[in-house]
């Protein structure tokens, strides 16, 4: 979808690139990577013995270390920006101007979607120098890097899609902000004790499954990082958690795509 | 006495086509939770008139322009904006329907034209178009040398100006405004008279509420009087009133003021304020007022002052909210 067709994406893109924290989120971005790569490098090449560390090590910690801090980062960002859509539009009485107008329920939808997945795409952009260190040193290819963005910008859509979701049923910002970082809390930490406790209820004998660990966004960072060929087998699919995200993605913004046909202010 | 033209219109339940209507609303009623916003409201406001909406707080007048600008739906009854159903065709309604909320809403990080372009496409208008309304809308509203300043920078008054140009997005058939006079001083309520009347002759049509009486009574064809939801008079003159007359008299003896009432032809005496010997006396509908003065000083009354007395909007409410009261 064009700018020029849209103007909810319009109107969102040039709100953000005009907001002093445009220029400022981008800078402690890049600093929080610069740090976490200037501190995986000076730890993979620090030897007991002095020998020289293998560069492929190095560049495959720092690709690793990089795709896990911008996973975190993207999970702390995106929530604030789109749990915000609607009710931000509340909040500043926006939103009876805006939805008194022809415009479709779905270009309003899908603009205050877009938008923030937009940044956050912008942002991860700027990290490549960082992912493309691990290509001077070895040890990440390609597909790697293809991997790790893709997994980076599923679960961006799945958390924009569900703040934007949240930010459709709550009246204000604050609160819907606040649990949209609880459903990242309970992704991130509560899938894992949740496995957990399932383990010990229903498989305390044999061997442990994975159930709820599939919604941790940060599974197949971890998966794709063992590189044993003895545990392929064992170790879940990659693709599980970025399908699941999509899927939920889509049920979320049908949901806020509902929610916001039958507003009227 | 001039007919007006829109008297038959706001009354309801006259054989008036729905092209000559631009808003028929039949039995409106709004309810949040136990309180009634809309009592069964029945009006109808015809094309090309400017219909003042006058009320106290509380009256219904904002969540009645909710409910014809599709920002609220009814608990039951119908309307017909444009001819079209607020309800069932909202897209339809949107497209010819410019509405001024009682508040403002803008985006305050845009600049002026900015904001007016982002709303002229999502009215859907083209390049042309978009370049057109901006241009007129800015000229109409007196911003045209603000038109690159952002909305933050400008006082209240042009703000209020902004939000009014926004309503005129997408060339609208019918604009509802609430309360479009406050914030703005004497000189920009007079500009804005004159832009709505400048409106009107275009051929649209304008349904503002207002607790700025005077300003309406100056720009509107026609006031709808609503107190607790429901339309309790309507029309530019009171409907079956007889004339109104200030009268000062001594010599009445007793209670003048109820002596007054006694008389044949006199339907209300009420003492003004401030003057005890100083009444308003409105005459019984079809009196004759030199046959009701003969019949004041036939009772004995000192009569020293008899004039005809305007009727003023306010006085209008007052009285049209108390007798709502005493039902």
């Amino acid at each position: 979808m064009s700018r020029a067709s849209n103007p909810i994406l319009s109107r969102e893109i040039s709100h953000r690139m005009r907001d002093n924290k445009t220029f400022f989120v981008p800078v402690v971005y890049l600093a929080v990577l610069a740090t976490v790569t200037l501190g995986v490098y000076a730890i993979s090449n620090w030897d007991p013995y002095g020998l020289p560390t293998q560069g492929w090590r190095i560049g495959d910690a720092i690709f690793n270390a990089v795709s896990f801090t911008q996973l975190a980062l993207v999970l702390l960002l995106v929530p604030s920006v789109s749990a915000s859509a609607i009710t931000s539009e509340r909040d500043r009485k926006t939103l009876t101007p805006l939805l008194v107008t022809p415009l479709s329920r779905t270009a309003v939808a899908l603009g205050k979607l877009v938008a923030p997945i937009l940044y956050i795409l912008l942002l991860v952009s700027t990290s490549l120098p960082f992912a493309a260190l691990s290509f001077g040193f070895g040890g990440a290819d390609l597909a790697d890097l293809g991997l790790s963005y893709g997994c980076i910008a599923a679960a961006a859509l799945f958390v924009a899609s569900f703040g934007l979701f949240v930010s459709t049923i709550m009246k204000r910002t604050v609160p819907a902000v606040l649990l949209a970082y609880g459903l990242i809390a309970l992704l991130v930490i509560g899938s894992l004790i949740g496995d957990l406790v399932l383990n010990s209820v229903f498989f305390s004998g044999g061997q442990g499954q994975a159930v709820l660990t599939y919604l941790n966004p940060f599974l197949p960072l971890v998966v794709s990082m063992i590189d044993e060929p003895s545990l392929a087998k064992e170790l879940p699919s990659i693709w599980i958690t970025p399908a699941l995200e999509i899927g939920l993605a889509a049920a979320f913004f049908a949901a806020s795509l509902a929610r916001i046909r039958s507003m009227r202010e | 006495m001039p007919v007006d033209r829109t008297d038959r219109a706001a009354r309801g339940g006259d054989a008036v086509s729905e092209r000559e209507d631009i808003v028929r609303a039949d039995e409106l009623c709004v309810r949040f939770g136990s309180r009634t916003a809309l009592d069964r409201l029945t009006m109808r406001v015809p094309q090309g008139a400017i219909i003042g909406l006058v009320g106290p707080n509380g009256a219904g007048k904002t969540t009645l322009l909710r409910v014809l600008a599709t920002a609220l739906v009814p608990s039951s009854g119908s309307a017909l904006v444009a001819g079209f159903d607020p309800v069932r065709r909202p897209r339809e309604v949107r497209r010819r329907v410019g509405y001024l909320p009682d508040f403002m809403g803008l985006y305050q990080d845009m600049r002026v034209d900015e904001y007016l372009r982002f709303f002229a496409d999502a009215y859907g208008l083209d390049a042309e178009k978009r370049r057109a309304y901006v241009d007129r809308a800015l000229r109409m509203t007196g911003l045209a040398d603000r038109a690159g300043s952002f909305i933050e920078e400008l006082s209240l008054g042009m703000r209020s100006r902004v939000a009014f140009a926004r309503a005129l997005a997408g060339d609208p058939e019918l604009l509802l405004l609430d309360e479009p006079l406050s914030g703005l001083d004497p000189f920009a309520r007079t500009d804005f008279i004159e832009t709505l009347r400048g409106l009107c002759a275009e051929g649209k049509s304008v349904l503002v509420s207002s607790h700025q009486l005077a300003d309406l009574e100056r720009a509107c064809d026609s006031v709808v009087l609503m107190d607790r939801g429901r339309v309790v008079e309507t029309g530019q003159q009171e409907p079956d009133r007889g004339a109104l007359y200030e009268l000062v008299a001594s010599g009445a003896g007793g209670d003048t003021a109820e002596r007054l009432r006694a008389i044949a032809g006199v339907a209300r005496a009420e003492a003004l304020p401030r003057r005890a010997d100083a009444f308003e006396v409105e005459l019984a509908a079809g009196t004759e007022p030199p046959a009701a003065l003969r019949a004041i000083v036939l009772a004995g009354a000192d009569v020293s002052v008899w004039k005809p007395r305007e009727t003023s909007l306010e006085d209008r409410l007052r009285r049209a909210v108390e007798e709502e009261g005493h039902k």
